[in-house]
């Protein structure tokens, strides 16, 4: 009696502690469609329950790009966390006027011609819509998020973390053409997970906008 | 000091075309020599400089630029070298509504071409432009100040933007001249700012009816100072096209006549659309129709004309392949009774041009043009009213 209280008592004092706090599984999610099948290029992020489980496992973040190569928005889709620099550079022969007008960080800036940068911090979490005010079709995302869990689902809609925390936690599924509110599904889900996670997609996602001129010539002068 | 110094950067911006043109002109003189010839050359063949255009753009870091525009033309036709345009332009950021103003203030086409949209205001799509155009370039220019408020679908979801354009101009008064006495073109020329175009030997011009008309027209005049307008809507459809109206109005005063430039009351509405079709083809679509108004000093109309035109142009782009089939359909109605001046026409034309991209900058086109008209006043200058004429192009045109 003695001996199982003792062991309650250590697995209370160490073996609890370790499992909560410590131990970290690497998790695989999978996003579907109603129909099963893998849906690609949405943002996928963990939010953690309790709110301290974030500061947990930092993720260092590698230098973050974005290109205005082909006059496009090269990703379409960035995501990154909160406390970050984000670097702009245009591979173009030509000037990008480079602006967010709505959200919760707002710049604009002209990025010459032939790879100027321009770098910028984001410290307040959001999506951030991105435009280019010489070329109208030009379209960029940004979402800054506040946990060092997040990904761009692969072709086959799958995401995978390494070390995850085990906790519970909100998946966060976003894409800006996702026809839901805030463009946002969320799932719930303790970790770590006994079956694969699989996400399906209740929602309709708009066409993603051809970020091309209608006018396909390279010397257009704005008339 | 470094943060005016800063404000005040700017970057220059030096563009133009060079295109180097051979041609074979089955028809009669040019309009652009005092013919009636709806082509830009005179018969047979030719080696032409068709255009050196320039374009120079002042990009501050706020959002005003400066662009200045000039243009070469050394045709054996009326070589000459000037300006075309010259203004400010200023393009805010949109704000959170979605919401964008911006404007043109100086020498400026008014917003009407859907072929003229690259450097110097050539067409990337063929050597020649549509009648529409052709007239827009010759004598529908003007200094102007454009003020445009957009409406950008992105900022709430949609794929539809709008655009209202309100512009007021001056320096247009005899806008309407060319097209009555020489009628629809197709040409590539567009006037430069400090040129006079010669008008046709007609019989009203020569010790008829109109012996008080100077015998060039000066295209960018005023004389009335009345200020004209111009209105224009634009409907966009991200990914797919956009379809535009306007309505032009000179607010011409036909009493005003200064050394035998007379003022013209000139009026237009203009619809124009940019789609793409299926199988990656583009289309273009304008229709232009109007009258103009010029009056004796006793009050008399001595010219009172309706005319319109429409062209439908598709082009397919594959790799460093263009290929575009342009027709079109025109008219002039002459409502006056002067006799001896018939400004009444009416035609078809048919444009095919097909354009290779030899180098980023470098392309060769070459070039069918076709016009069928009837004109009675080719007539009293020994021809028949009935016209067909040709034109075969080659073009070196080169970008940078």
């Amino acid at each position: 009696m003695s001996y199982r209280w003792a062991r309650v008592l250590c697995s209370g004092l160490f073996l609890v502690p370790l499992g909560w706090s410590f131990a970290a599984n690497a998790e695989k999610i999978r996003l579907v469609d109603p129909s099963g099948e893998p849906m690609p290029d949405l943002v996928v992020y963990l939010q953690a329950k309790n709110s301290q489980q974030h500061t947990v496992g930092n993720k260092v973040s590698p230098p973050l790009e974005i290109h205005q190569k082909d006059k496009q928005f090269t990703p379409y889709i960035t995501v990154m966390q909160k406390g970050y620099e984000l670097q702009f550079v245009n591979d173009d022969d030509i000037t990008h006027h480079i602006y967010s007008a709505a959200g919760p960080k707002r710049f604009s800036f002209k990025l010459r011609k032939d790879n100027s940068t321009k770098t910028l911090r984001f410290d307040q979490e959001g999506h951030i819509s991105m435009g280019c005010n010489i070329h109208d079709w030009m379209s960029g995302h940004l979402l800054v998020v506040d946990t060092p869990y997040f990904a761009i689902a692969d072709e086959s809609g799958e995401v995978e973390f390494d070390e995850i925390p085990n906790a519970e936690y909100e998946i966060v599924v976003w894409h800006p053409q996702l026809q839901a509110e805030n463009n946002t599904l969320m799932q719930t889900v303790t970790t770590p997970s006994s079956t694969p996670i699989i996400v399906t997609i209740n929602a309709a996602m708009a066409d993603i906008p051809e970020q091309k001129s209608l006018d396909d010539f390279d010397f257009l002068e704005g008339y | 000091m470094l943060v005016s110094s800063n404000l005040m950067a700017a970057e220059h911006q030096v563009s133009g075309v060079v295109d180097i043109r051979a041609s074979y002109t089955d028809s009669i003189t040019s309009y652009v020599d005092g013919g009636l010839g709806k082509f830009r050359f005179n018969p047979n063949g030719q080696l032409s400089l068709a255009q050196a255009g320039l374009s120079y753009h002042l990009d501050w870091e706020n959002p005003f630029s400066a662009h200045v525009v000039a243009n070469a033309y050394w045709d054996g036709v009326r070589d000459n070298i000037g300006f075309t345009e010259a203004y400010f332009k200023y393009k805010g950021l949109p704000w959170d509504s979605g919401l964008r103003l911006s404007g043109r203030f100086g020498l400026l086409y008014p917003s009407i071409s859907m072929e003229n949209i690259a450097t110097a205001w050539s067409s990337p799509y063929t050597l020649t432009y549509s009648g529409i155009n052709s007239w827009i370039g010759e004598e529908v220019r003007h200094i102007g100040g454009e003020l445009s408020i957009d409406q950008l679908g992105k900022f709430s979801g949609s794929r539809h933007d709008f655009r209202l354009t309100a512009e007021i101009f001056q320096s247009n008064d005899t806008a309407g001249a060319m097209l009555s006495w020489h009628g629809w073109t197709n040409s590539s020329r567009q006037t430069l700012q400090q040129e006079k175009l010669p008008l046709s030997a007609l019989p009203s011009l020569d010790g008829g009816s109109l012996t008080e008309q100077a015998r060039e027209s000066d295209p960018f005049l005023e004389l009335d100072n009345n200020i004209g307008y111009h209105l224009k809507t634009q409907w966009r459809m991200q990914g797919n096209g956009r379809v535009e109206l306007g309505y032009y109005d000179n607010d011409g005063d036909t009493r005003v006549v200064k050394e035998g430039q007379y003022t013209w009351l000139t009026r237009f509405a203009h619809l124009g659309a940019k789609w793409r079709l299926p199988y990656r083809i583009e289309l273009i679509a304008q229709y232009l129709k109007g009258d103009t108004l010029m009056r004796a000093p006793s009050g008399i109309n001595i010219v009172d004309n309706d005319y319109d035109s429409g062209f439908i142009l598709l082009s397919r782009k594959w790799q460093k392949h263009r290929l575009s089939l342009r027709f079109e359909e025109f008219r002039v109605t002459d409502n006056d009774l002067t006799p001896d001046d018939d400004n009444s026409e009416r035609g078809n034309a048919a444009t095919l041009s097909y354009g290779y991209q030899w180098r980023k900058g470098w392309f060769l086109q070459a070039e069918y043009n076709r016009i069928d008209s009837t004109r009675p006043a080719r007539v009293a200058q020994g021809y028949d009213k009935r016209l067909i004429e040709q034109q075969w192009q080659l073009a070196s045109r080169y970008y940078f």
